[in-house]
């Protein structure tokens, strides 16, 4: 095997941790016909190395060829650890799964000087600007301001349409079966609830402040509507679903992505009012939804009688 | 030369640490430290580490280097949890 690529650091210990998985994926198929498991609790290695710099400044590793002498030593420890350990030296889901710098339209350098500050996504980002403030990242990653404003707005949740849900679709009804003699000892079989989709309970956190009177857009549903569907993109941010109120009530979220955000309504809340929708991240999106034909109420009435129509 | 992936000497290593069945020997417990030559290659443009051990004890100027590895093996109980200790029928 030759020797002469050079690999990124992180690559290269990637490399070595799929080996020792590897190894431990092996003992455990071994341990499915043998009484005794062994595992490699500690592994540790001198490695020799030759470090380089490539022109983006990024440090890589290569492994020495025969007879080239003058290799650094790097000592490397891996060890096990458990799932809490994991959960405490990654970064949250919420900050994961948001758009990446690119996607906001970073360029490639401005990029690798936010990862330098452990900015990754526009969540990242918008956490570090939270606490220092966008002058102060601006300054140290060199970025002008109004390219950082343009990424930290794209990484926000933007909700671009709101329309009733249609109600979920039950199973259908089994079959019946062939008919048969009854039986009268045995008592029916009591029916099984119908399935619903999960619903979350709504947060018991108090009411966002009021916001400042503006007029909000106005969003005509039908008046017998339960389920408001929210769509758009980066709908869960970094501290997952949104609250959602209508008429001051906070509603349940049924389903909830990061393109879509459906919410239930109570059955005996009326589909109209101030939809309200928090995020979490101070704004707070304003709709009033008002009913498709003010004066009728019943959804199974009939339609106005046409003059011309027989 | 075409070494092997290191997994296959990290298991060929605890796999020499395991007692021969029928003994009634329970190892619990096994540090090593083993010389390795280890390249790293790429396969798909990612890299893949191959190891083994030092095919000569003699040095010479035409084999890699060696990388000294220390490993520790531990027997696991049934859950997957390291062993307290051997069991009551080990000898």
């Amino acid at each position: 095997m030759p020797s002469d690529a050079s690999f990124l650091v992180e690559e290269f210990l990637g490399a070595i941790a799929t080996q020792l998985d590897r190894t431990q994926d092996d003992l455990a198929l071994k341990a499915v016909n043998r009484p005794l498991t062994y595992a490699i609790k500690d592994f540790s290695m001198e490695l020799k190395v030759f470090v380089e710099m490539d022109p983006e400044g990024r440090v890589r590793f290569r492994t020495p060829a025969a007879n080239e002498p003058g290799a650094s030593s790097v000592s490397i420890g891996f060890t096990t650890i458990t799932r809490p350990m994991i959960q405490e030296n990654t970064v949250e889901v919420g900050l994961a799964r948001s758009p990446t710098l690119s996607e906001a339209g970073l360029s490639y350098q401005e990029r690798r000087r936010l990862e330098q500050v452990g900015v990754r996504t526009t969540a990242e980002l918008h956490r570090l600007q939270s606490s220092t403030g966008s002058a102060g990242i601006s300054r140290v990653a060199d970025i002008p301001m109004e390219r950082l404003r343009a990424a930290l707005a794209f990484g926000r949740p933007v909700i671009s349409s709101v329309r009733p849900a249609p109600r979920p679709q039950k199973p259908a009804a089994p079959k019946p079966l062939a008919p048969q003699a009854p039986s009268p000892q045995v008592p029916p079989p009591a029916r099984p609830p119908a399935s619903r989709p999960p619903v979350t309970p709504p947060r018991p956190q108090p009411r966002p402040a009021p916001v400042p009177p503006r007029k909000p857009p106005i969003v005509r549903i039908p008046p017998a509507t339960r389920r408001i569907e929210l769509v758009g993109r980066n709908m869960l941010g970094s501290g997952g679903a949104p609250q959602v109120w209508l008429g001051g009530r906070p509603l349940a979220v049924a389903e909830a992505d990061d393109e879509r955000i459906v919410a239930e309504l109570p059955d005996d809340l009326v589909a109209s009012g101030t939809l309200e929708v928090d995020h979490g991240d101070g704004d707070i999106a304003t709709w009033e939804l008002a009913h498709e034909n003010p004066g009728q109420t019943d959804p199974w009435a009939p339609a106005p009688a046409d003059g011309g129509a027989v | 030369m075409a070494r092997p992936e290191l997994h296959r000497t990290l298991t060929a290593a605890v796999e020499a640490a395991s007692p021969p069945s029928g003994t009634g020997l329970v190892v619990t417990e096994v540090a090593i430290d083993i010389p390795l030559e280890v390249v790293a290659v790429a396969r798909h443009g990612r890299p893949v580490i191959g190891g083994s051990a030092p095919h000569t004890r003699w040095q010479s100027g035409f084999l890699p280097d060696v990388h000294l590895a220390h490993l520790r093996i531990e027997l696991l109980g049934g859950d997957g949890a390291p062993s307290a200790g051997p069991p009551p029928h080990a000898v």
